[in-house]
């Protein structure tokens, strides 16, 4: 369970240099099919901390065609991760028991700012706690059971949020109001090679939202979704994890353009949704070792509709030894 | 002038959080379309440092498709910038000014190299008018990070390479540079690193700005440059460069340059490997490009690096925003 105490450092009596402390937020303007994330890996035990913003509009095959991206990697870590501002522009406070987040920025150029509210529609789901997660007991072990390697198994929530606010982008004003994603991380993490893992929400308005983890592989140059980890549904606030869950679709290159999503809840109830993708880019700003290919997708279930975000990352040697002309040829997998 | 000191972490302000130290050497193997890039960013005032190690062949359009890439952002700061070793396996070692080892074995086995590279000619503090004429141009606009401190040098690069199992002979000359200053992570500029290297008469060397026109990159102007022959330097006065390109891969190059003795060359370059290098700073890129030179009968390979930030990139290349 996830208390105001998890917004802060949990690397007390520690002196590892690998710990990390992560952020994660996604949001959208769908109308202008604009998809913007800001991220923060912390170190606490080195003093250091990443921050990235990200924008792009449309679909970007390159990661120089994406439309904003500021990424110092070596920002002075600060004091407090539950209310902070970084030397790039950066603030974040979180409060209500980890349910609620304002994020503000104001780049150092001029070109973007903005300010968002994110209001928790669920208390956070903690992927390490059996009463949140009926499937942690399926797995040996944490590893296995969140499918990012060692980046979750320590600790880690998500949490859907109605995300309300001002984007300034080159000059222009959008109004943010969307339902989408946010996680946050802490432990111990090599920059090496984590299992692929795709970070799925398909939400249809803060009554009606849908988390998934999927592991990833790629196999004859496809992205293909090997094994449900663990997701949730949230229906008017009451979260239900998820039991099973499978994922198809196309991609264009390493880009998700189409998925379809099928799960099941604990109480057995069965749910099927398609998502075209409106926005979409490779976004290698967030670790140098890492490349997470995110997506903006318009899903639809029956007669509901929303917009919302797919990352699925990759280690840069995983992509090295599944899609380099040596590695693909030599590489026993 | 550039002393074996200058490996040596520099004298600075000790509450200057961006002060940044960086050692860069670039290598191939030209007969296998091998490039190799070997990056080390330190920020010694925090204790981090960044390595990226970098392995492509013949060209990669997208950097998910380049054969080997280590890049590890939060490692722990060496003591010692002229003799580390780090945690993923990079080892490096100056002796002096000029020689210089890079060793390096990767977690998974996929990767090592062992090196030696020996300058065919003296490193050039670009900053320092015996070494530059050019002093008063050598300050590249928006990189700070090489305005405040800054060598470039020139080696054979001796030894051998493990990649995926398979053996290769490394015999070549390429450039190696280093920097130290005050450094934001800020990706609004650019600039172009280019090796002509033809053989132990012709080799040269050159910076220019680059920026975008209708979504084309422009080179220029020319910062500063020389040409090594027979061990000895003697300054570019002047210089241009055009390419031709796909997506923002150097396909083909054209460099017109002079030197103080009125004499002008033309080099031209195909290349023959090719990958964006997302990984050197998650702030830039970098577009490098093995090529093939041929100039005055003389052939040679080595590269160029196109480095752009990613706003730079942004307000250059974005469909919807670029002004």
């Amino acid at each position: 369970m996830i208390h105001t105490k998890d917004l802060d450092y949990h690397n007390k009596g520690t002196t590892d240099p690998t710990y990390a402390e992560t952020y994660f937020l996604i949001f959208s303007v769908p109308e202008a099919s604009i998809s913007g994330n800001v991220y923060v890996l912390a170190r606490p035990n080195v003093g250091v901390t990443l921050s990235s913003i990200y924008f792009h509009q449309g679909i970007c095959m390159n990661a120089y065609e994406a439309d904003y991206s500021d990424a110092p990697m070596h920002l002075v870590a600060p004091q407090r991760l539950s209310d902070f501002t970084l030397a790039n522009g950066l603030s974040l406070t979180g409060s209500n028991n980890a349910r609620d987040y304002h994020f503000r920025y104001q780049g150092r150029d001029g070109l973007c700012n903005f300010d968002l509210n994110f209001s928790g529609i669920m208390d956070p789901f903690d992927a390490l706690d059996p009463n949140h997660n009926p499937m942690l007991a399926k797995f040996d072990n944490t590893e296995e059971a969140t499918g990012a390697g060692d980046s979750w198994a320590q600790g880690h929530y998500d949490i859907v949020g109605q995300i309300k606010g001002e984007l300034n982008l080159y000059g222009k004003q959008y109004k943010v109001d969307c339902v989408d994603g946010l996680d946050r991380s802490w432990g111990p993490r090599l920059e090496w090679n984590a299992s692929p893992v795709s970070w799925m929400h398909m939400t249809f308005g803060p009554d009606l939202a849908f988390h998934l983890i999927m592991t990833l592989d790629v196999k004859n140059g496809k992205t293909i979704y090997t094994t449900f980890r663990f997701g949730y549904v949230v229906e008017n606030g009451e979260v239900t994890g998820l039991v099973a869950g499978e994922v198809a679709g196309e991609n264009a290159d390493m880009l998700g353009t189409y998925r379809v999503v099928r799960v099941r809840d604990a109480k057995g109830r069965e749910w099927e949704m398609h998502g075209a993708a409106i926005a979409a880019a490779p976004w290698h700003a967030a670790y140098s070792s890492f490349i997470s290919f995110q997506s903006l997708y318009r899903w639809t279930m029956g007669t509901r509709t929303g917009f919302s975000s797919v990352t699925d990352v990759f280690g840069v040697t995983t992509l090295a030894k599944r899609l380099s002309k040596l590695g693909s040829q030599t590489v026993a997998l | 002038m550039i002393t074996a000191e200058d490996y040596k972490f520099h004298e600075r302000d000790a509450k200057d959080r961006t002060w940044t130290e960086t050692l860069f050497v670039i290598f191939s193997v030209p007969e296998a379309g091998i490039s190799a890039s070997v990056y080390t960013l330190t920020r010694p005032n925090l204790g981090v440092c960044h390595s990226s190690i970098e392995i492509h062949k013949g060209f990669c359009f997208h950097p998910w498709q380049i054969h080997h890439c280590d890049s590890q952002m939060h490692l722990p700061c060496p003591e010692n910038f002229a003799d580390f070793s780090l945690d993923n396996g990079l080892s490096f070692k100056a002796h002096n000014a000029r020689d210089l080892d890079f060793k390096y074995q990767s977690r998974d086995g996929n990767c090592a190299f062992d090196l030696t590279y020996r300058s065919i000619c003296d490193p050039i503090d670009p900053h320092d008018p015996k070494d530059n004429p050019q002093v008063s141009s050598a300050k590249v606009k928006g990189y700070d990070g090489w305005n405040t401190g800054h060598l470039e040098g020139k080696g054979h690069v001796t030894g051998e390479l493990l990649l995926r199992g398979q053996k290769y002979r490394i015999d070549c000359v390429e450039g190696t540079n280093k920097s130290w200053g005050p450094r934001n992570d800020w990706g609004n500029k650019g600039a172009t690193w280019v090796h002509i290297d033809l053989d132990e008469d012709f080799s040269a060397f050159l910076v220019l700005g680059l920026s975008f026109k209708n979504k084309e990159v422009v080179y220029g102007p020319f910062n500063y440059g020389y040409i090594a022959s027979k061990g000895k330097r003697r300054p570019i006065v002047s210089a241009s460069m055009t390419a031709q390109r796909l997506d923002m891969l150097v396909t083909r190059a054209t460099v017109e340059l002079k030197d103080d003795q009125g004499k002008t060359y033309v080099a031209h370059g195909t290349t023959i490997a090719g990958a964006p290098w997302y990984s050197f700073n998650p702030a830039s890129a970098g577009f490098q490009t093995l090529m093939r030179w041929e100039c005055d009968g003389r052939t040679g390979h080595s590269h160029i690096a196109d480095f752009c930030g990613i706003g730079f990139l942004s307000q250059g290349m974005a469909d919807e925003f670029a002004t």
